[in-house]
């Protein structure tokens, strides 16, 4: 008897995979469907019991008919049934996969069988993510457009150390980024984490760059005991939010650290570099008693100059050059005079703190960019010299360099780390060799092109924000450790808040939703707090 | 390419016996001949489709030899309702073999398997190309047969091709289907792209209608019923079922369709079935050809791949069969296949 076949009773061809090699998937979807650059799919291969993960990269119209130019006619005014026919072309950078027997993710250098099922992954699926994640809590996994709620990003703190970079425009949430980074900090103190805070903004909030109102980390109650602030404010508010004076003595300025703030010539670097050993409070007491006019020095004993002075070092230069350092040291102390002191320090304190796990805040409101830069670069060489010391102490093999991990943040890291500057010696050298003494920087900028790429290649930890610039995307792209290449269009259209994050810690890069630091403290805040007694050991 | 006299001259023979059927006052001709106006033309109004059934075969001869052939055929339908496809159903793919014998031997299996009796007229061999288009008629009434008996009363039921058979056996087939419908309240029609009607001895019906229509100023859509006697002839004149029509569906058809519509409509019925073809023809890629119809070929047509596949397993199972590959190569071996090559 003839009989008919229902051909309708599903679509299969579509959701499976049809992509043609190790690197680059590929599947069809209906023409109707939503689908977002960034979403993450699970292609099932079950001939080989394993599961694939992949991120959609692309999405293209497309057609079953041979006439390519079937939807251009001019009388193409409407169409009935493109149900089967008319779809999208999904394409997919594969991600690894899971073999389903040991539950354990691998690269992908394998293919999926042709005709794999491809499927919406669940939380469940990202187990063995989950594992692999650190301590640090930024955000939730992003999967196109939603999150997966129950993949909360960490990046892991034994990675921070070899740096870290954070890029995005402005308003792309650098700052809320960072609170949150700090707060997560503040609660697990796996390492000392420094910000120096021009705008005072880190403390107690203010105004997004898009004038919504912040929160501070002061606000993160409940981690509080992991912050530690060094203020120029005035005592009301130091005892309101328990915060500490903050003091750089003139013996901790070096004078090359002029070289950071200021352009110098030749003639005015040979004084910079004649001093280099000087303590600063002799410098600066130097520089204010004497007279430029009266160099170059042509005969030192006739002028009183003994050898062992200043002076006899710098005897030969010119008058103008001396004028100019001198002009530069007095701008310096009198511009920061609200914190910068003949004697008593902070930075033995802020070590301290830092060494104790602790973020630390450097908090100088309404101060310029040079005092900012001034405070950074004084601090950080003065926590390499500590850890130099610490691991020449250790010998240098024996690894115990890493007993204490600090993190420094470079806000605008393209003032002090651009390419072919030897002014920023003191950045460059914990960029290059930081890792080795516990030091890690955490470079923030919304121009990575003008960040020395040699510096770029030494960060691990890449936190993608939206960027604009091609130039910028193709520097981030061809300095991660993992590839981005195949993510140029989500980062190009990545939105406020969101971060693609790849670091070695993390199998793969990993798409964010940072939280919004007000809500991620409100919970942070309310969950218990931690017994006094908790960690003691039971029964002396 | 050198000149060459003979050819160029043959070209030119050729085209001018084209002329000659469509000159260039063909409309002028067509309209004193035949005494067709205006008012003869009527115009479309596309209303709801409601539910339209279309049914359409495909064939495809897949090897070749001295003695025999083997074609492979199919037939589908698909079902409509307001443009929106309810459903498709599609017949299993069969095999059969033309030759050799004056008589088809697979065609009397396959009509009783459809219709429950054997042929009453058998089917020849010696027209390859007919007895592959009857094996896909016969599959293609069976589905028909069944979709008039499955239909809600109301339905199109639509046939790519004339509602005219090509074979005696048919002829009872198509009278049955024609009847349920006409029972079961179920609206019939066939659907030519081409025709071989003629009028004035030897001018194309179909162009000759379309420079009228434009002639005459007839806006699209538009249908007009075609008086049989104007034409030349018809063939097979006694297995005709329909009523000839022809019309142009949308204001952007490629060319007008001849449709056949079962005897003794009245037009007011006519009407309505026209306003339906022209609602369901507005698709983009066909503009002017009832889209069902498009969707049943679609759903039907023998693709290479199909092709290549189905080749592909007879292959396999000659050679299980015991046939070595050179016997296989003098049986259907082509040497065209091999000039090809070169």
């Amino acid at each position: 008897m003839m009989n008919l076949h229902d051909t309708d009773k599903n679509d299969p061809s579509k959701y499976r995979l049809i992509g043609r090699s190790v690197l680059s998937y590929r599947f069809i979807a209906p023409y109707d469907t939503t689908l977002y650059i960034g979403d993450i799919k699970k292609i099932t291969d079950t001939t080989k019991g394993v599961t694939f993960f992949a991120k959609i990269t692309d999405l293209s119209h497309d057609s079953n008919f041979a006439d390519t130019r079937w939807d251009t006619r001019v009388y193409a005014e409407q169409f009935y049934g493109l149900g089967e026919d008319v779809f999208f072309t999904v394409d997919a950078v594969p991600l690894g996969f899971v073999d389903n027997a040991d539950g354990k993710f691998h690269k992908p250098r394998t293919i999926p069988s042709k005709f794999s099922t491809v499927e919406d992954p669940d939380a469940e699926d990202f187990r063995f993510l989950t594992e692999q994640m650190g301590e640090i809590e930024v955000g939730l996994m992003r999967s196109g457009q939603d999150v997966i709620r129950d993949v909360a990003v960490r990046i892991p703190s034994r990675v921070l150390p070899q740096h870290m970079g954070v890029f995005a425009t402005t308003g792309m949430g650098k700052s809320n980024f960072m609170k949150t980074f700090c707060a997560s900090c503040m609660k697990k103190r796996k390492f000392g984490l420094l910000i120096v805070d021009p705008h005072g903004e880190y403390v107690s909030g203010g105004r997004s760059s898009i004038g919504e109102p912040t929160n501070g980390l002061v606000h993160y109650t409940a981690g509080r005991e992991g912050l530690a602030i060094f203020t120029i404010r005035p005592e009301t508010d130091r005892k309101k939010y328990g915060m500490n004076r903050l003091s750089i003595e003139y013996d901790d300025f070096r004078i090359g650290d002029l070289s950071i703030l200021y352009d110098l010539s030749a003639a005015q670097q040979e004084i910079v570099e004649a001093f280099s050993g000087v303590g600063g409070a002799e410098l600066i007491g130097f520089f204010g008693t004497i007279d430029p006019e009266i160099f170059p020095i042509r005969d030192p004993a006739a002028a009183g100059i003994s050898e062992r002075s200043l002076a006899w070092k710098i005897r030969n230069s010119m008058g103008g050059p001396v004028r100019v350092i001198k002009g530069h040291i007095e701008n310096i102390v009198n511009g920061n005079r609200s914190f910068f002191k003949s004697q008593g320090s902070s930075i033995p304190e802020i070590i301290k703190n830092l060494h104790e796990n602790r973020v630390v805040l450097v908090d100088i409101p309404d101060m310029s960019e040079r005092s900012e830069l001034f405070v950074l670069s004084i601090i950080t060489r003065r926590i390499m010299e500590r850890h130099r010391s610490e691991a020449r102490g250790f010998g240098i093999d024996d690894h115990k360099e890493s007993s204490h991990q600090v993190l420094i943040t470079i806000e605008e890291a393209q003032r002090v780390l651009a390419s072919g500057g030897s002014s920023t010696q003191v950045f460059r050298e914990c960029a290059m060799e930081g890792r080795k003494f516990g030091v890690g920087l955490c470079v923030i900028t919304q121009q990575p092109k003008n960040v020395d790429p040699k510096v770029l290649a030494q960060i691990n930890t890449f936190v993608v924000m939206a960027l604009g610039d091609r130039g910028d995307r193709e520097i981030i792209m061809g300095s991660a450790k993992q590839d981005l290449s195949k993510m140029e269009i989500e980062i190009q259209t990545l939105d406020r808040g969101e971060a693609i994050i790849s670091t070695i810690g993390i199998p793969f890069p990993v798409s964010t939703r940072i939280h919004k630091f007000e809500d991620y403290i409100g919970d942070l805040n309310k969950q218990k707090r931690p017994s006094i007694s908790e960690g003691l050991e039971k029964g002396f | 390419m050198a000149y060459d006299p003979e050819y160029e001259r043959s070209a030119e023979n050729t085209a001018g016996r084209i002329r000659e059927t469509v000159p260039e006052n063909l409309a002028e001709e067509f309209r004193e001949s035949c005494g067709i106006s205006s008012r003869d033309f009527r115009t479309c109004t596309p209303a709801s489709c409601g539910e339209i059934c279309a049914v359409d075969g495909s064939n495809t001869l897949l090897l070749e030899s001295g003695s025999i052939a083997i074609v492979i055929f199919r037939s589908a339908q698909s079902t409509f309702q307001n443009l929106e496809r309810g459903f498709r159903l599609l017949t299993p793919m069969r095999f059969a073999i033309i030759g050799h014998g004056p008589e088809n031997e697979d065609f009397p299996p396959l009509y009783e398997e459809c219709f429950g009796l054997l042929p009453g007229t058998p089917l020849g061999n010696e027209d390859r190309a007919r007895t592959a288009g009857i094996l896909r008629d016969t599959l293609e009434y069976w589905v028909m047969g069944q979709m008039a008996g499955a239909l809600e009363p109301g339905a199109l039921l639509l046939r790519d091709g004339p509602l005219r058979v090509s074979h005696a056996s048919h002829d009872p087939v198509l009278t049955g289907i024609e009847h349920t419908c006409k029972v079961r309240g179920i609206d019939l029609a066939g659907v030519s792209k081409q025709t071989s009607a003629t009028w004035g001895d030897g001018h194309p019906l179909l162009p000759s209608v379309h420079a009228l229509a434009e002639t005459l100023g007839i806006p699209s859509p538009w249908w007009i019923r075609i008086d049989p006697a104007i034409l030349d002839h018809t063939q097979f004149r006694q297995w005709q079922h329909g009523q000839m029509y022809v019309t142009r569906l949308h204001l952007r058809a490629r060319s007008p369709l001849k449709i056949e519509l079962i005897h003794d409509l009245p037009e007011s019925k006519a009407e309505v079935i026209m306003n339906r073809l022209a609602a369901c023809s507005g698709d983009g890629r066909i503009p002017g050809y009832p889209y069902p119809l498009f969707d049943a070929h679609r759903t039907v047509v023998l693709s290479q791949d199909i092709v290549k596949q189905a080749r592909s397993d007879l292959m396999r199972r000659i050679a299980a069969s015991g046939i070595s590959r050179q016997t296989y190569e003098i049986l259907f071996g082509d040497y065209h296949d091999e000039f090809a090559r070169y």
